[in-house]
């Protein structure tokens, strides 16, 4: 192979001095023009960065679709896009680094922990403008330990069982039906004599199984020992984290059995091929299914109830937004300024415009007409408590490796005792936040 | 004689460990080409271990113009070739003073050089990162005034790290060339630095040129400091941006697969066009004359 580039024709030094010549000058010209890009200024517009998530192609419609739409009201919106994944890795030393005025990032206590930090710039005067747009529990949100409101909510999705309408029908099942715990499980005892996985699991990546943990840890013992759990309040010697776990535990026998090998998108397929019947997961378990008839026969129900007092009163919904950083301060009154177009429905519509089944935070939002998007608001409707999902609501050093370790240990086969402990001493060997 | 026959049976036996071990090194570049061919759709309908039913080009149309990967494989240049020159030339001249001249402070100096090297870039990561959100710039180069999220942060830092090592080995090899071109050179009334231009330089080349090829491949491979050193997206070279194709839940691997085989291309080109230089790379240094 390497002869084809030695004897025939291109030689190696015409090749090398190609490459030397043209990067050369790639780097004088780039060098140069690196500063000079930002200062292009469109007359009067009012400058601010965003440094935005929204990598994927889908995502990223979304951004440029609001951008514009902030252009024609003045704005000159400088977008900083960076992968999903490398953004958050990298938001502490991003935020201490120079961040962009506006950047994207997610409600509760991950917000409150960068807020704490002194990472991010109040903006409680914007919010006493915007107020209206908002149900209480959006601003309560967005509001830091220390009472101020630090961020703008902007959409959100729930999590839920994930099904498709045709698997539960030929097996005979009704998902109405399907409201305790022993419900549940004899739907997957019905599910398994067919020859069907009944639950589809898959934790590879460590975080895909904390929405499966949140459902049982809040239906098993209540919203408020799970906050005060995933705060820290509560510990995870306690008790009650032994009642989760011993109820997840009866959920075993329904699993497929690989699913520390599985992504959350593979087991996702499991359900999409029909192989698996359900799947707790985020909404985002619609965007594997690339054929309109699939995504048709896609639906959700809520997480059965576990200990009938605490009923199906709490759901898991993550919400995602924008907070301004504390280099804003700089540029504080466009930035500002940018934060109130955002958290009005001129944002909102720019999005839906390319995103028709986005749900919204905004209030001013018309209802979706897309039927799957629909039984989502009312599965949150319903409900009375709002988590964030465990990694939004715990310290980012606990529930990036360590959590995600113990429940992969967990799934593995652990001894649900010692993975408590252990998590408890992590938990105490953590520096103050 | 007996050794002839049980040295031919070593030599099958080691052949056959070496065709076996081939074959595991070549299997995920195998696998990451089959998978690139392939379309999303294509591994959901039949599963990933599964006789591919269409093969297209595909995935490398999306990676390269819709994802526009072909930026970042420009801001991958722009920071490894000006990298590397600075290495080089600043590299060679240490060499040129540490095996020419006689200080007291000479083998001192070459261990310095050559300890740099031992530090993980882990360790000095959070000093470094602290550097450069204070160190001040020219806003024509950056326009938050500092050194922090620039490709000159990053070129430095390569230069910084990879001068130690380039050092070492130049060093080594003058040490192997013969002091008496030096003395002669020095009897014909040569200048410092017509000694250092005229006389070393050129018989440096082909160290420059082999080293430069390994530092290219390393420069041009790094991900740690272009994601801990820049913080703007469309600043970051190809290794980072790779990323870019992974999405917030959900992957399309077979188009990952692709950018990942784009991104090692310029390196088997490097290889390949000069893989004289690369192997003799590997051993330079390694002998003193």
């Amino acid at each position: 192979m390497s002869d084809m580039f030695t004897e025939e024709g291109v030689s190696r030094r015409s090749v090398l001095k190609g490459t030397v010549a043209g990067a050369g000058a790639l780097a004088a010209g780039g060098l140069v023009s690196a500063g000079t890009a930002s200062s292009a200024d469109a007359a009067g517009a009012k400058k601010v960065s965003v440094g935005s998530n929204q990598s994927d192609p889908a995502a990223r419609k979304n951004d440029l679709a609001w951008v514009a739409a902030a252009k024609t009201a003045g704005f000159d919106v400088k977008l900083n896009t960076v992968d999903h994944n490398t953004f958050q890795n990298q938001i502490n030393s991003y935020l201490q680094g120079t961040p962009d005025d506006i950047f994207t990032w997610f409600a509760g206590y991950r917000m409150q922990f960068f807020a704490k930090k002194g990472l991010a710039t109040s903006i409680s005067d914007v919010w006493k403008k915007i107020a209206p747009n908002f149900s209480a529990g959006y601003k309560n949100a967005s509001t830091g330990l220390d009472g101020k409101q630090y961020f703008i909510p902007t959409t959100w999705y729930p999590w839920a069982i994930m099904y498709r309408k045709s698997v539960f029908k030929t097996a005979g099942v009704d998902p109405a039906t399907i409201v305790t715990w022993a419900d549940f499980i004899n739907a997957c005892k019905t599910f398994q004599s067919k020859g069907i996985t009944p639950v589809a699991l898959g934790d590879k990546g460590g975080w895909e199984a904390m929405g499966t943990f949140d459902f049982i840890n809040f239906r098993t013992n209540g919203f408020k020992f799970h906050m005060d759990l995933t705060a820290g309040r509560a510990k995870w010697t306690d008790p009650r984290v032994q009642k989760t776990f011993a109820n997840w535990a009866t959920m075993f026998p329904y699993q497929n059995n690989n699913v520390l090998d599985l992504a959350w998108d593979g087991a996702a397929q499991l359900v999409l091929q029909k192989k698996a019947a359900m799947q707790v997961m985020g909404a985002f378990h619609a965007s594997i299914y690339t054929d309109p008839a699939d995504l048709a026969d896609l639906a959700l129900f809520a997480f059965p109830e576990i200990t009938p007092a605490y009923g199906r009163e709490a759901v898991e919904a993550p919400i995602d937004g924008y907070m301004l950083s504390k280099h804003a301060s700089k540029n504080l009154a466009n930035a500002k300024s940018l934060a109130e177009f955002i958290s009005s429905d001129k944002y909102g519509k720019a999005v839906l415009a390319v995103a028709p089944t986005a749900l919204f935070a905004n209030n001013k939002m018309p209802k979706p007409s897309d039927p799957f998007a629909l039984s989502q608001v009312n599965l949150v409707n319903g409900c009375k408590y709002i988590a964030q999902f465990f990694d939004r609501d715990s310290r980012p050093d606990f529930a990036g490796t360590i959590f995600q370790s113990a429940l992969q240990k967990f799934l593995g086969g652990g001894d649900p005792k010692a993975i408590a402990t252990d998590l408890q001493q992590q938990w105490d060997a953590l520096p103050p936040a | 004689m007996v050794t002839g026959k049980s040295s031919k049976v070593g030599n099958s036996i080691a052949i056959s460990i070496l065709f076996v071990f081939s074959l595991v090194w070549m299997f995920p570049i195998f696998w990451t080409l089959l998978q690139s061919l392939r379309p999303y759709g294509d591994v959901l309908k039949y599963g990933s271990v599964s006789w591919p039913h269409t093969l297209n080009l595909h995935n490398y149309w999306t990676a390269l113009v819709q994802s526009q990967m072909w930026k970042y494989f420009i801001n991958s240049f722009e920071v490894a070739v000006p990298a590397v020159l600075i290495t080089l030339f600043l590299a060679s001249m240490v060499a040129f003073v540490v095996s020419r001249y006689s200080f007291k402070f000479n083998v001192g100096l070459l261990m310095l050089f050559t300890a740099g090297n031992l530090l993980p870039p882990q360790l000095v990561f959070i000093p470094i990162f602290r550097l450069y959100i204070h160190t001040w710039v020219p806003n024509f180069i950056n326009s938050d005034g500092v050194l922090y999220n620039t490709q000159l942060g990053l070129i430095l830092i390569h230069v910084a790290l990879q001068m130690g090592f380039a050092t070492f080995v130049l060093s080594n090899y003058l040490k192997t060339i013969p002091k008496e071109i030096s003395e002669s050179a020095l009897v014909d009334g040569a200048s410092v630095w017509k000694h250092y231009y005229v006389v070393i330089l050129p018989l440096l080349r082909p160290a420059l040129a082999s080293l430069g090829v390994l530092m290219t491949t390393w420069i041009y491979n790094d991900f740690f400091w272009s994601v801990a050193l820049l913080s703007s997206g469309d600043k970051r070279p190809i290794t980072a941006a790779l990323s870019n194709l992974q999405g917030e839940f959900f992957t399309d691997y077979n188009l990952l697969a692709a950018g990942a085989t784009l991104a090692f291309i310029p390196t088997l080109i490097v290889f390949f066009t000069l893989r004289k230089q690369f192997v003799s790379g590997l051993t330079l240094g390694s002998t003193k004359g």
